[in-house]
């Protein structure tokens, strides 16, 4: 197969950081969390919780009449990426072409919940709560509000849902099936994964501490990350300013066990030299690595391993910004991208916030606080449940300069 | 006629399990109404043969489909050893297991009830079909779950496609697996997706001709190569393609049968019959009977019509199973039991089938098999 270079040409972000690309730059750069009490729903008996909520209601804001929250995060999320690529303008049979690849897990769960909840009570909630379960419905939802025609995909791979989905859209442009898609992914926080996680004792009540030496647990978020990707070729015939050239993806599965990472990070190796081997790079090129980094024990020990694996001795810059998001699951992927091309393009490399004493079986020390850094490779890696791993890569473009 | 085989992948294997050959009476929770719906629902085990009893007591119900149709269609010494890290999991499902996810969140959201059980959580996550076939397997290369209505199996059989013929990977394991919970006849209910009447599915039969569908569950699995990786494949598929149809469903789909085929390298003339994913639902059905008129119309050719959904009844993986019989056709070049002729039956051994499945919400899913 004949493949074309894939680049970025635009962005957009909604998580408890904010509602722009800027909002979550600032934050990143003075390393405040968007961590808080969780209040979008209550859980009664059970321990206050931070979480990366997002602060309004993003209804308010997606300029859908009906939509689950996950649709609205989505919408919101895709508004700006096309606003960013330039293509607010373009025409309605132009759209006919532009695809979209979503990674989702909860989608309309908050709702579904909300009818499960009734009819326990004896209450007959009405169908309506059920409609828009599915979680395609998210993906739908930003083809049809803005009008694009392109081929659309829903993937569900657990946290590494939303860069799994910048790979299948990758694919689909260097293969020829599409110029342009946005990819990305979303979700909502739910009872069913805040119970969750919490029944597994994996979470801290007080937020998630990566790489730490007492490290206590994860903490979930919520949000939506959303990246318009297209054909080099195509970004220049219409004069688009690149952001960042993907050069290199992998997706792999530890086949190990339903929810441990596999013991030595096997499996995010191997996603890793792939998604290096592909871009033509070797370790030593990349600069600045997004861990998954959660804040759990396993995790964090597997993910540290496997980056020891591949980079020891001379290991990249190293964070997981975890604390300043929550773990927002589908979307975690395409969020950690962004910050990744954030990165790269601002020449900074951000926190690990939460981070006070590295743990001493890890070989590196991830980045305490937000430090510039002449950056022209960056990774984000990603970790699911069911073993699934993801990596991606993302390299600067030639002759841009320092983003203002 | 000269076909693209190289952008072809071979079949090794195929697994399927179907539901019972007659629908039954199911009754709903009383918290969901108590109603009761007729069903055509597979044994209360799927898979037992074939899991490991512990294991089979682990798993939701939706997972018990995938794995039991993963173990019939891939047995051991199916593939070369070692494949592992060469090897891939595509899984389309529309719900994944609603069982599950149902069953925890009674647990948390009941009053009174506050221990969720975590096994409940991890079975609800989508892409727990598809990493119990990775683990049962060894299948390390990529492992990816599509959850898009109507056309999730046509989607991951199309990305698996992709990772075969892009050679990221040697052999892939495609399954389109959904389980039939009381949530699940709500969420079609909510869709207006089902009759009550529990007259067998009639597809295509204009006398019994109604409005709705019965609800169904089940599982197909493939194992397929990238061409030569196994000496003798039982078929092959030409092509895969999947997507949501704007404007009149006749034109849109003549239009995209016309670009699959011929993204085959074939043409109508070569097809000897076609399975169509028409469920009994006067309202689709008519739409399946305009699509068809207007390909002999326009395209000409001289293919067989059948239908499979008598069978399995509606969900939205169906199509995984009506999949699996055209394999079995291709391969045995006659019409499987399942499938119901339609009118007269093919001229010729049959050696391509095209799948054609389309959804009330405006999908179009089809895959060419071929020998």
């Amino acid at each position: 197969m004949t493949e074309r270079r894939v680049v970025i040409t635009g962005m957009g972000i909604v998580s408890a950081l904010g509602w722009t690309l800027e909002e979550t730059w600032f934050a990143l750069r003075d390393e405040r969390s968007g961590l808080r009490q969780l209040s979008l729903f209550r859980l009664d008996d059970r321990p206050a919780l931070l979480v990366g909520e997002v602060k309004e209601d993003p209804a308010a804001r997606s300029g859908l009449r009906l939509g689950s929250r996950t649709e609205h995060l989505a919408v919101c999320a895709a508004r700006q990426a096309f606003e960013h690529a330039g293509l607010s303008s373009l025409p309605l049979e132009a759209r006919r072409s532009i695809g979209v690849a979503l990674g989702v897990c909860t989608g309309g769960m908050l709702d579904s919940e909300e009818y499960v909840a009734q009819t326990l009570c004896e209450i007959d909630p009405g169908l309506e709560l059920l409609r828009r379960h599915e979680c395609s419905c998210a993906t739908n939802a930003i083809a049809e509000a803005l009008s694009l025609g392109g081929p659309c995909s829903t993937v569900s791979v657990a946290c590494t849902s939303g860069a799994a989905a910048i790979s299948v859209a990758r694919d689909m442009i260097a293969s020829g099936e599409a110029d342009m898609m946005l990819a990305g992914g979303a979700d909502s926080l739910t009872r069913l994964t805040v119970c969750g996680f919490l029944s597994l004792l994996v979470v801290a009540p007080d937020g998630c501490k990566p790489f730490d030496a007492r490290r206590a647990g994860m903490c979930l978020g919520e949000g939506a990350g959303i990246l318009a990707l297209e054909s080099e070729a195509h970004a220049q015939a219409r004069g688009a300013r690149a952001l960042a050239r993907l050069c290199g993806a992998a997706n792999t599965c530890d086949a190990h066990h339903c929810t441990a990472p596999a013991p030595g990070g096997a499996g995010i190796v191997r996603a890793m030299q792939t998604a290096l081997a592909e871009a033509g790079l070797s370790p030593e090129d990349v600069d600045y690595v997004n861990a998954h980094g959660t804040g759990t024990i396993d995790n964090d020990i597997a993910e540290g391993k496997a980056l020891t694996e591949v980079f020891s001795p001379r290991f990249p810059w190293i964070s997981s910004t975890k604390r300043f998001f929550g773990h927002t699951l589908a979307a975690a992927g395409a969020i950690e991208a962004i910050v990744a091309i954030l990165a790269l393009r601002r020449q900074y490399v951000p926190a690990n916030l939460g981070l006070e004493v590295a743990d001493p079986s890890l070989p590196f020390t991830p980045c305490l606080h937000t430090t510039p850094a002449a950056l022209r490779v960056v990774m984000s890696n990603s970790l699911g449940f069911g073993g699934s791993n993801a990596s991606l890569v993302f390299s600067r473009v030639a002759g841009e300069e320092k983003a203002s | 006629m000269i076909e693209a085989r190289h952008l072809a992948v071979d079949v090794v294997g195929v697994g399927s399990i179907f539901p019972a050959s007659a629908p039954e009476m199911r009754a709903l929770p009383q918290e969901l109404g108590g109603e009761s719906y007729p069903t055509y629902a597979c044994a209360a085990a799927p898979g037992k043969d074939l899991i490991a009893p512990g294991k089979l007591r682990r798993l939701g119900r939706a997972q018990q489909l995938a794995l039991g149709a993963t173990l019939c269609a891939a047995p051991d010494g199916a593939l070369p050893p070692d494949v592992g890290e060469r090897g891939a999991v595509c899984v389309g499902t529309g719900l994944g297991e609603t069982g599950s996810t149902a069953a925890f969140l009674k647990s948390v959201l009941g009053p009174g009830q506050r221990f969720p059980r975590p096994s409940h959580f991890i079975n609800s996550v989508h892409n727990a079909l598809a990493s119990e076939i990775a683990m049962e397997l060894g299948f390390k290369g990529e492992n990816c779950t599509v959850t898009h209505g109507a056309i999730s199996f046509e989607l991951a059989l199309r990305r698996a496609m992709f990772l075969l013929l892009a050679r990221r990977c040697d052999a892939a394991v495609v399954c389109g697996a959904d389980e039939w919970t009381p949530y699940a006849v709500k969420f079609g209910q909510a869709h207006g997706w089902w009759r009550r009447s529990p007259d067998p599915l009639a597809p295509m039969a204009e006398a019994s001709a109604q409005a709705g569908a019965l609800p169904g569950e089940g599982a197909a699995a493939f194992l397929l190569a990238r061409s030569g990786f196994v000496p003798d494949p039982i078929a092959r598929i030409a092509a895969c393609a999947a997507r949501l149809g704007r404007g009149g469903a006749r034109e849109t789909g003549r239009v995209f049968l016309e670009s699959l085929i011929g993204e085959a390298g074939a043409q109508w003339a070569d097809i000897q019959l076609v399975v169509l994913g028409a469920n009994g639902d006067a309202r689709t059905d008519a739409a399946y009977s305009g699509v068809i008129e207007e390909c002999l119309a326009v395209a000409g050719g001289n293919f067989a019509c059948a239908v499979y959904k008598h069978a399995t009844g509606e969900f939205c993986t169906a199509s995984a199973l009506g999949t699996a019989l055209a394999v079995e056709a291709v391969h045995t070049g006659a019409l499987p039991d399942r499938l119901r002729l339609l009118h007269a039956a093919p001229a010729e051994r049959i050696t391509r089938a095209l799948v054609y499945h389309a959804s009330p919400s405006g999908y179009h899913g089809a895959c060419l098999v071929a020998s």
